[in-house]
């Protein structure tokens, strides 16, 4: 992130906050919807979360710090947008699938369904957890940093998320029959 | 049996999987606020930024829901809550009344494929667009399961789901009378709704909860494409109707939180009253 454009930002410069904003823009709806899983509370948190951006731009003290800063204020801005709707049974879309998966051909179509399935009955904070490490590719430490929790809740979130998930990645790696009946 | 390095890196691969790409409809609405607001100035003490910040993404996320979905993007379907009032024709058509605030009078709504009407006597309901309808004061809401739970949850708080084999009114109702970690209250009983034979349960949860204080609670049943319904803190109340209706048990849940107004309890009483299957 261009430290110029972050400190012009910070004197009120609204051209250069939009410049930031385009350049973020894409990670932050990728981080939001793996976190939500739904596009439409991706959207609604990522734009809250720019908003407060702008609006609190002048406190982020060191501009280096910028993009963990606004990660995690998205982070809070998806755990509000869950909240808010938090009485909505949140319509599980599965993300389209297609014929092929690209370069990883251990993830077919059953069992992407289940991932699904299961990564939607973890708690949003799980799920934060686990974007932030397998996708960010963040280590536990900054992950604490990032989210403002201590590396023991990182540690205890992340392992109660992988067991969780562990029978539907585990049910990846089983023949699949159509005769049988799909586990929950 | 996968090793942990395989998990992971089906894991890794099911993340990367999935939208990347902020749409320029929202780049848009960012600027129009970026204009519209001005930067604070920074204040002392992180109580207070954190309270303020807090503030802000509750502005922005109540901005939001008063902001019509914007047109021509998959993302409208069901996205911010319009204002717009709904009209039965418009319920008709979609299975449920459309998001916003929902109009007196009679509106259609869709459970387990089957056609139902219900009345809305009071202006204090908000809609999902999907399967929801949420009292304006917070107190509570109504959930019309569009299809019926699958199952509940063995372990509320560690989400771990069981299903229900066969499911009928009788199997349903006795596997949500029997989650574990939950009071009791009521049921299962035979009732008769509005014509069907149905079963009540009736549920609270305890302060004796080891979950549920914040999000997403404590988890009670769930539907593999809905989702699951939960509870947020002790004190909460959920009853559940499960209805047969020719053979099809439906579900609809309505559930007051603690210290609720009385109204509240009163008003999901009255839309449940008013459903009528076709």
């Amino acid at each position: 992130m261009d430290r110029d454009l972050i400190d012009r930002a910070k004197r009120g410069d609204r051209e250069a906050f939009e410049t930031v904003v385009r350049q973020v823009g894409d990670r932050c709806m990728g981080i939001a919807f793996r976190i939500l899983r739904d596009a439409d509370l991706a959207h609604d948190a990522v734009q809250a979360a720019l908003i407060t951006a702008w609006c609190e731009l002048r406190s982020l003290n060191d501009p280096e710090r910028f993009e963990p800063w606004l990660h995690r204020i998205l982070t809070n801005a998806c755990y509000a947008e869950a909240r808010r709707r938090r009485r909505s049974l949140v319509a599980l879309r599965i993300v389209p699938v297609e014929e092929t998966y690209g370069p990883d051909e251990m993830l077919t179509v059953q069992h992407r369904d289940e991932l699904e399935r299961a990564f939607r009955r973890l708690t949003v904070e799980q799920r934060a957890v686990l974007v932030f490490h397998y996708y960010l590719g963040l280590s536990m430490p900054e992950i604490g940093q990032r989210l403002g929790i201590p590396l023991g809740t990182v540690k205890s979130r992340l392992h109660h998320a992988m067991a969780a998930l562990r029978a539907a990645v585990d049910a990846d790696a089983r023949p699949s029959s159509p005769q049988q009946e799909r586990p929950a | 049996m996968r090793t942990t390095t395989e998990r992971e890196r089906v894991l890794r691969a099911f993340l990367e999987e999935g939208l990347t790409e902020l749409p320029d409809w929202v780049y848009a609405e960012v600027r129009t606020e970026i204009d519209r607001l001005p930067q604070r100035r920074p204040i002392r003490g992180s109580i207070g930024r954190i309270a303020i910040a807090a503030a802000l993404v509750a502005a922005v996320l109540v901005a939001n829901w008063s902001r019509p979905p914007a047109p021509n993007t998959p993302a409208a379907t069901g996205g911010a809550l319009a204002t717009t009032t709904t009209t039965p024709a418009s319920s008709a058509s979609s299975g449920f009344p459309p998001a916003g605030q929902v109009s007196r009078g009679h509106q259609i709504v869709t459970l387990e494929g089957v056609r139902a009407s219900i009345n809305i006597l009071s202006e204090g309901w908000i809609s999902d667009g999907r399967s929801r309808l949420e009292h304006m004061s917070g107190g509570g809401g109504v959930t019309f399961w569009r299809s019926t739970p699958d199952g509940i949850y063995a372990d509320p708080c560690a989400h771990v789901p069981e299903r229900v084999a066969e499911p009928s009114i009788d199997r349903l109702s006795a596997a949500a009378a029997r989650i574990a970690g939950t009071t009791l209250v009521s049921g299962p009983s035979a009732v008769d709704f509005n014509g069907h034979p149905a079963r009540l349960v009736v549920l609270t949860l305890p302060a004796s909860a080891t979950c549920g204080v914040g999000d997403p609670g404590f988890y009670l049943w769930y539907d593999d494409v809905y989702g699951g319904q939960w509870l947020a803190r002790p004190g909460d109340t959920i009853r559940a109707w499960i209805i047969d209706v020719n053979g099809l048990p439906v579900w609809v849940d309505g559930e007051t939180v603690a210290g609720a107004d009385p109204i509240v309890g009163q008003d999901i009483q009255q839309v449940i009253d008013s459903i009528q299957f076709e």
